[in-house]
Parts: C-alpha cells; sequence; structure tokens
C-alpha cells in the first residue's frame, strides 16, 4: 500500500507527513523551496492489516520546463505518455536539469495513490497547471490536498474549480499547521474511496485514530485535573509569629506549585507527541498576598474537642488533630482499624511535648482560588492549543490562558467546593499520599469538566 | 488463570504495580525495553505488558509480590484462627448452664447464629442495593494506610497498592472481599461445631426453651419449620410433643430420647444456615472474584500510558531515506531592502510583472510611463514578449515575495538575462511587507534571502535586485523617462 505525496516546492508535503505521523521529527521543514530534495518513506501500521507506506518527494519545482522538456521527449522517443515518464524516471541520462522532478515521478508512477499538496494561500498559476497536467498524464489516482486553508486570505475557491476542470473533485482540506481531526478522517476516506479494494485498511486506520485520539482526550484531561487536585490540597506549615518562617514557607509552595504545573506541561506535551520547544510558557504569576492562612487558634481546635488553653491536651490527641487539618492522614479509614493506634503512637512521637506551642502557634498556607483558576485555564489552554496544533507546526504555542471564557466555570466551581483533603496532594510527600476511591472519582469528576470544556469550544 | 487480554494475573498485577512505581517515582525510560515493547506485535496492553516485564523493576517488584502473597496467607490464616476460636468459645458461652446441666437451646442458636444472620443480610443488600465493595475499599485503604505509615518505601508501596487495586477494589474487590468475610465466617462456624461437639460428646445436657411473652404453639411451629430442611435429609428431629415437654421448668429432660434429638437439631440448624451457607458462598464469592479479575483491563487513559503509548505504540512504525540527494543545500545570502536607487541614464523601460496578481493600484503602477509588457505567468508568452523589450533600454521585472522561489522562477530570470543582456536586467521585489505581516520578519527576511540568491544565479546583480512597494518614491529613478 504505497502513497506518494507531491506538490510544489513549500507547499507544506514534509509538513503533512509530520502532521499525518504526528512526527514532528520526520523530514526537514524550512521556509526555504526545495528543503526536501530526497524521497523518505514513513510506514503507518495499522493492526491487522497491510502497512501503509508514506512517501514524501522533493517539490516539483520547474513543471512548465518540465512538461515542455517531455513533450519533447515523447514526440523525439515516439511514444505514448506512461512509457516516455517510466523511460525519463528510469534514465538518469535523460533527466537532464530534472533530476528532483523525476524522483518525485517516480514516487507517483509506483504509488497507488497520490496526495498533490497545494498551498491554498496561492493563486492559481500556469505552473501548477502544468503540474496538474503532467500528474494527469501518469495515470494514478490523485487526492488533492488543499493545505494552510485556516489562512483567511485562501484561493480555495478557485483550487476546487481548476481541479474540477481536470476532473479531481475528491477535494480535501486539511492544514498541516491547524488540525482537524475530521480534516484527518476525510482525508482518508477520500483515499479509501479512491482505492475500492483496500477500503477496509483506512477503516481500520480511521478506527484506530478516533480511539486514540478519544484516550488522548481522556489522559490529557486527567493529566490536569491530577495537577490541579496536587495544588489544590498542598499545605505549607509555618511557626505564626516567624516572619521569616512565613516567606520560606510561602516559596516552598510557589515552588512546588511551579514544577507541579511544569510537570503537568511536559507530560501534556509528551502524550501530544510534541516536544518542549512547542511551547513557550509564561511564567505563573501568584496573585500578591492572598495567600490564605488557617491559624490553629482554639476556635478551630474546638471543632475537634480539643481545649487548647489546658494542659491537659494529649499529645496525640492534638496531633491527631493537626493531622486531621494540615493533611497526612485518612482518618475515616484508619480510625477504625488497628491501624488507627499506629497512627496515633506516630503522631504521637511527632507532636508530643511540643504540643501546646505548636497548637496555638502553628498556621498553614495553601493555594488561593486565583492562582488555581489560573492553573486550570493556562493548562486547558494549553490542551485545545495542542489538540488544534498539526505536527508540521513550526511556530511554539504562546497562548497563554482562556482569559475572559466562561467554559471552565463548571471546573472553577467544583474546585471551590472541594473540602479539604490535604493527604490527596502529592505535594505533601509521597509517604502521606491516599490514593483512595474518593480522590479517583474527584479527579475524575474535575476531568470531566477539563473535557467537556474542550469539547465546548471545538 | 488467563484473562480477558489474555495476560497472567501476575503480568497484570506487574504492570499496575509498575504505573505505580513510576506515578511515584520519576518514570525511567530503559531504552531496552521500550524498544523490545515496540517490537512485539501485538495489542497496546501486551506492548505494555512487554515494557513492564523487561525493566529493571520487575525483578524486586515480584519478589515483593511474592513476600507479600506470603505475609497475605499468612494474616488470612491467623485471622481464620481467631475466628475458629472465637466461634468455639461463643458456643462454650451459650453453653451457660441453668441449674444442673440443662441448656436454653434457642438462646444457644441466637447466640451463634444471630450475628451471622444479620451479616449475611447486609451483605446480600450491598450486593443487591449497589453499595457493595465497602468492606473492600475500608480493607484496601486501611491496608494502604498502614503502609504509609510504617513507612514502607515505594517498590512495597507500589505492590500494596497493585495488590489491593486487583484485589479489594471495584467489582472483583466486592467478591474477594465477600469470599474473605465469608471464609472467616465459616471458620467461626466450623469453630462453634466443634466446641458443640466436644461438649455435647463429653458432658450430658438437657435441653429446654422458656419464654415470658411467647407460647408454646409458637417454639413448636418454629421447631417445625427450622426441621424441614433436615428432615428431608432425613435426619430425625425432635416433634411436637417433644418440644411441649421441653419448656422450662416443667422439663425434666427424661422424655426418651429428646437429647438426642435436640442435638440433632443444634447440629443441624448450625452446619445447615450456618456453616454450609457460609462455605457455598465463599466457594461461589471465590469464583466471580476471580471471573472480574480476568475482566479487569488497564486503563489506557492513565496519564502514564498516554506518554507511553506513542513510545511503543507509534503511528509511524519506521522512517526511512529511500531515495537520497548529495548535493549540498545552498547557504541563503541575507537581502537588504535598496535606500536608494542612484540616478540612471534617462533611457526606455520595459516593465514585466512575472507571476503576479494585479495589485491593488492597478497595472502599470502609477508613476510608470515606458513600455507595459503586462503581467504574465506562461512560458511560452515570454520570448514573445521579450522580443518586444529588446526595444526599451532596461527591463524591470516585478515578482512577488509571497511565494518562494522556485527552480521554475530561476530558469525564466536566467532566460530573461540571457536574451535582455546581464546590465540591461532589474528584478523588483514587491509583498516584502505583507509577507512580514502575515508570517513575520524572520520569514520574510529568509524568503527575500532565496529571491536574491535566484536573482544572482540567473545572473542579476545585488545592485540590480531591488526591494520596495510601487509607491516608493526612489522607484522614479528605476522608472526613467517617460514616453
Amino acid at each position: 500500500m504505497k502513497i506518494a505525496v507531491v506538490g510544489h516546492t513549500n507547499a507544506g508535503k514534509t509538513s503533512l507527513l509530520r502532521t499525518l505521523t504526528r512526527s514532528i521529527e520526520f523530514g526537514d521543514v524550512s521556509i526555504h523551496p526545495a528543503t526536501t530534495r530526497h524521497v523518505e518513506q514513513a510506514t503507518l501500521a495499522v493492526s491487522g492489516h497491510d502497512h501503509i507506506a508514506l512517501f514524501d518527494t522533493p517539490g516539483l519545482e520547474d513543471s512548465s520546463g518540465l512538461l515542455a522538456y517531455i513533450e519533447k521527449l515523447k514526440e523525439e522517443r515516439a511514444e505514448d505518455w506512461v512509457e516516455c515518464l517510466n523511460a525519463f524516471i528510469s534514465t538518469p541520462e535523460l533527466q537532464s536539469e530534472f533530476a528532483q522532478e523525476a524522483k518525485a515521478l517516480g514516487q507517483v508512477l509506483q504509488a497507488d495513490v497520490v496526495l498533490y499538496v497545494v498551498d491554498a494561500r496561492l493563486k492559481v498559476r500556469a505552473k501548477y497547471r502544468d503540474e496538474l497536467e503532467i500528474l494527469g498524464r501518469c495515470a494514478r489516482p490523485v487526492v488533492p490536498v488543499l493545505n494552510f486553508i485556516a489562512d483567511e486570505e485562501n484561493e480555495v475557491a478557485s483550487w476546487r474549480a481548476q481541479l474540477a476542470r481536470v476532473n479531481m473533485h475528491a477535494i480535501v482540506a486539511f492544514d498541516t499547521v491547524v488540525f482537524d481531526e475530521l480534516g484527518e478522517i476525510a482525508l482518508y476516506q477520500k483515499i479509501a474511496t479512491l482505492l475500492d479494494a483496500k477500503a477496509a485498511v483506512f477503516e481500520a486506520l480511521i478506527d484506530e485514530l478516533k480511539i486514540r485520539r478519544e484516550q488522548l482526550k481522556k489522559a490529557s484531561a486527567t493529566i490536569i485535573a491530577e495537577m490541579l487536585i496536587d495544588c489544590l490540597m498542598a499545605r505549607r506549615l509555618y511557626d505564626k509569629d516567624d516572619d521569616a518562617a512565613r516567606d520560606k514557607a510561602a516559596d516552598e509552595l510557589k515552588s512546588a506549585i511551579r514544577q507541579r504545573e511544569n510537570q503537568a506541561v511536559s507530560q501534556l506535551l509528551e502524550a501530544h507527541m510534541f516536544d518542549l520547544n512547542s511551547y513557550i510558557a509564561a511564567d505563573l504569576k501568584f496573585q500578591h498576598g492572598s495567600w490564605e492562612e488557617d491559624a490553629f487558634d482554639a476556635k478551630v481546635l474546638e471543632r475537634f474537642g480539643l481545649d487548647a488553653s489546658k494542659a491537659m491536651v494529649g499529645g496525640a490527641a492534638a496531633g491527631l488533630a493537626i493531622d486531621l487539618m494540615v493533611g497526612g492522614i485518612s482518618l475515616g479509614a484508619a480510625a477504625l482499624t488497628g491501624a488507627a493506634l499506629g497512627f496515633l503512637v506516630d503522631s504521637a512521637r511527632r507532636y508530643g511535648g511540643r504540643v501546646k506551642e505548636i497548637v496555638s502557634g502553628q498556621a498553614v498556607l495553601k493555594v488561593d482560588a486565583p492562582t488555581l483558576k489560573l492553573l486550570a485555564s493556562r493548562e486547558t489552554a494549553l490542551l485545545q492549543a495542542l489538540l488544534t496544533r498539526g505536527h508540521g507546526a513550526q511556530d511554539p504555542i504562546t497562548r497563554v490562558d482562556l482569559g475572559e471564557s466562561d467554559i471552565l466555570e463548571p471546573l472553577f466551581k467544583t474546585l471551590a467546593s472541594q473540602s479539604a483533603k490535604p493527604e490527596w496532594s502529592r505535594l505533601n510527600g509521597e509517604d502521606t499520599l491516599s490514593l483512595s476511591a474518593r480522590r479517583r472519582d474527584v479527579i475524575q469528576k474535575f476531568a470531566g469538566h477539563v473535557e467537556r470544556a474542550i469539547r465546548s469550544s471545538s | 488463570m488467563g484473562t480477558g487480554n489474555g495476560l497472567k494475573d501476575e503480568t497484570m498485577w506487574l504492570v499496575e504495580a509498575t504505573r505505580y512505581l513510576e506515578e511515584a517515582q520519576a518514570v525511567v525510560d530503559e531504552t531496552a525495553a521500550l524498544a523490545k515493547a515496540r517490537k512485539t506485535d501485538a495489542a497496546i496492553e501486551k506492548k505494555i505488558a512487554v515494557r513492564a516485564e523487561n525493566l529493571s523493576s520487575a525483578t524486586v517488584l515480584k519478589a515483593e509480590r511474592l513476600a507479600l502473597k506470603r505475609l497475605v496467607k499468612f494474616c488470612v490464616l491467623a485471622a481464620i484462627l481467631v475466628f475458629f476460636i472465637s466461634g468455639a468459645f461463643a458456643a462454650r458461652a451459650g453453653f451457660a448452664v441453668k441449674d444442673g446441666n440443662f441448656v436454653n437451646i434457642y438462646w444457644l442458636l441466637i447466640s451463634l447464629l444471630g450475628v451471622h444472620i444479620i451479616g449475611l443480610v447486609l451483605w446480600a443488600g450491598g450486593l443487591i442495593f449497589g453499595s457493595g465493595g465497602l468492606l473492600g475499599h475500608w480493607v484496601s485503604d486501611s491496608i494502604s494506610f498502614l503502609a504509609r505509615r510504617l513507612k514502607a518505601g515505594p517498590v512495597r508501596l507500589a505492590a500494596v497498592r497493585a495488590m489491593m487495586k486487583r484485589n479489594m477494589r471495584g467489582k472483583s474487590g466486592l467478591w474477594y472481599s465477600s469470599a474473605l468475610s465469608h471464609s472467616l465466617w465459616a471458620a467461626y462456624l466450623l469453630g462453634a461445631c466443634f466446641a458443640i461437639f466436644l461438649s455435647l460428646a463429653t458432658q450430658r445436657y438437657v435441653f429446654i426453651w422458656e419464654t415470658t411473652i411467647l407460647s408454646s404453639q409458637d417454639y413448636q411451629a418454629l421447631t417445625h419449620v427450622l426441621s424441614l430442611l433436615p428432615q428431608a435429609l432425613r435426619i430425625p428431629m425432635p416433634d411436637a410433643s417433644i418440644v411441649q415437654a421441653s419448656e422450662w421448668p416443667v422439663a425434666n429432660g427424661a422424655l426418651g430420647d429428646a437429647h438426642l434429638l435436640w442435638s440433632n437439631f443444634l447440629f443441624a440448624v448450625v452446619v445447615l444456615y450456618g456453616l454450609l451457607p457460609r462455605l457455598f458462598l465463599y466457594m461461589l464469592s471465590l469464583f466471580m472474584g476471580r471471573v472480574q479479575k480476568a475482566r479487569l483491563k488497564l486503563d489506557l487513559n492513565r496519564p502514564l500510558y498516554a506518554r507511553l503509548i506513542p513510545l511503543i505504540h507509534p503511528v509511524v512504525t519506521e522512517t526511512h531515506i529511500v531515495d537520497g540527494d548529495d548535493e549540498p543545500v545552498p547557504e541563503t545570502p541575507v537581502a537588504q531592502a535598496h535606500t536608494d536607487i542612484p540616478a540612471m541614464e534617462p533611457e526606455r523601460v520595459a516593465l514585466l510583472g512575472w507571476e503576479l496578481d494585479e495589485p491593488g493600484g492597478g497595472w502599470p503602477p502609477k508613476g510608470f510611463g515606458g513600455l507595459d509588457l503586462g503581467l504574465c505567468e506562461e512560458r511560452q508568452q515570454l520570448n514573445t514578449l521579450l522580443t518586444k523589450a529588446k526595444q526599451a533600454g532596461r527591463l524591470v521585472v516585478v515578482m512577488s515575495a509571497r511565494p518562494s522561489p522556485d527552480r521554475g522562477v530561476r530558469a525564466v530570470l536566467a532566460e530573461i538575462v540571457t536574451q535582455m543582456g546581464q546590465e540591461r536586467v532589474f528584478v523588483l521585489m514587491i509583498d516584502a511587507p505583507l509577507l512580514a505581516e502575515k508570517s513575520g520578519d524572520s520569514v520574510a527576511q529568509a524568503r527575500l534571502g532565496d529571491w536574491l540568491s535566484a536573482a544572482y544565479q540567473a545572473g542579476v546583480s545585488e545592485k540590480q535586485f531591488i526591494i520596495a512597494e510601487f509607491d516608493a518614491p526612489i522607484l522614479q529613478n528605476l522608472w526613467g523617462k517617460t514616453s
């Protein structure tokens, strides 16, 4: 199963291959003409079917010259078109200055189907008509692919008219920079209609691409949801009267949040098969002075049945209250088991002796709501950008967040209504992390909101 | 035991444990394991399993699994022993004697089977109304909690989590935790039977019952109902007259072989309504647990797999160059826009637009008064136009910077230079600001460089390569004299 990708120089043939193969490393792409000077093969594996080989070819640079040359050659040799073309591609001496075109035509003549890539921003010119003339003479099925259609000033209408004139009606509009999943499916469907006998391969490929796309969306939403739960539940303790300790705790928390966001970014980029050069992230700006402080004052402790003013506060019991608020445990299950015993001993060891001081002198830092919203908004925006980014794209993503868009409102509401569960955050330490079913449910809820936001905007 | 995706239980466990380990620690990309997985021609789950098997963490995780299994077996056996002994003690306590060797038969049965029946109803309720699996979650959370508290270390923690995930969570967890609870109850009831047997074998009891609010008929009816199943199994049961004769304080225990019939009754009720149902449910739950566990699939929506799948199951399996080219790619020079065009001899100028749309200001551009050759993009016309152009002193070829210069354009320029003579040809590049606006300055710069090098190769010198828009005043020098 061979597909040749041909077109004028700089029409985006290699970009099309990159986008179809999800590979930012395939071939060389530049704005200079004739960047691809060789034929390069990429093999698409479709489970249970024949492989599909895609061939990237050098651009057809001088089609008018080539057409005139081959017409002359044909007259001299008194052959028909296909014979003449076959002689041309297989005899280097006959190729004159058209060696590059000979490489491309060589692939065309061997291919089951030809993708003819067009830069739809450019007018239909005589040289493109000559390309179509030559392709027509090769007698292979051709699917024209209109590239760069996301550009507002495009010539799609005149291209369609011209292509119809040479009997090419199965046209696909597919931008290699601005990815469109339906466009990709349409591309394979058009190929399948031209190659009736091999339609099953493309149907299987389309199914596989759909499944993968769904998995990718869900996994990406989960990446964002896990980042959010880690940041939402992150806590840092400090001595209430010590400003230096407060600043240190704040810095620690901020750097933990930044690292966690970067981790989510690289996970997203990796899952979507882009590299770190594809995204230029703006620094995460924390809202100044809006970090919330929960003091461990007597009132808070009272709710847990403790009286901080009395010396009789037991070490273990106070530790229990602190752990409950600061995180580190899942009391719900643990208190009912012998595990609670181990916990009590542990708490007593950690807090015993200094209990009173700790209870009256500690404060806790957590991430404020605006920062969380910003995190959610930035990563959802990145995910949106990645889902509509072709692997042929060259310019990095720079959009930072969703701004005034209210598609994330349901997520923000859910975030705000979530009760504190410090033991759910990886940022509070792996050995206190609880992977309870409840945590998983909440992550799924967050991920569901992110997914809906993505779908509603696409 | 085979599973739905053809992977063994141990393998699936290893995959889960590896995931937990990698989610807790940084992901280890061992290229050998990745390569092996990629080469495996199978579905994604199998490929993930191949990778997990070939990671260096597989050995420690597998060892950890064996240790854990031993620990679990030990704990379960210990629990079974504890429940067996508890059952035995509960039965002994039920034989609390009343004035000699009298045993209240119904009190004994309630103390042995009461909690068991309540538990059974709760279990069935959970199963029917869907709140089942609570025990499994509880066990799972508690054990994971304990492991964390005991500072288990990442490998052991991952092993514990994987074991809990596969055996105590979800549908498989529902059935396995059921199996656990049924087995413990079976042990409890077995212990009870054992104690009853020992008691009855070594002591002489008189079975009685007593009541404050119920009647003798109630007890006769209850005994009759409970006796139906044992009687169907041809086990002799106490009849109504024996029930009536056993009421305290009337009973004297001397009524024939009443003590033997009551012993039968006691055993039959504990075994048929306690032990056997629990054993049956234990085996059923174990079977269902295995079925459900075999149906467990990897959650391919996990972020970890999202990054792994492209690596081990890529869309493109391989790429290679099939028809190479050794020609070096030429360097692109930097094109500078002209700010000035030196005054030239006032002679007649011919103007040709090559592959150009009619500009916004119309064609020919304002201020041009020489020989207009028009817009052209076809090679066949070129010769005719050049013949005309020869009447003029010089030819200005206008080209757009928006497309990149291809070899066709180079050939056209070369042809023009050959026919007109090097000195007489000027190239005017327009649309550079438009390109810069659309694609950025760097793209525009690079594109102009490409055009300059194309013009240079065709024999047009840098001085004759002019970058300007039609409204630029400097063009007046280029347009020459008006005819």
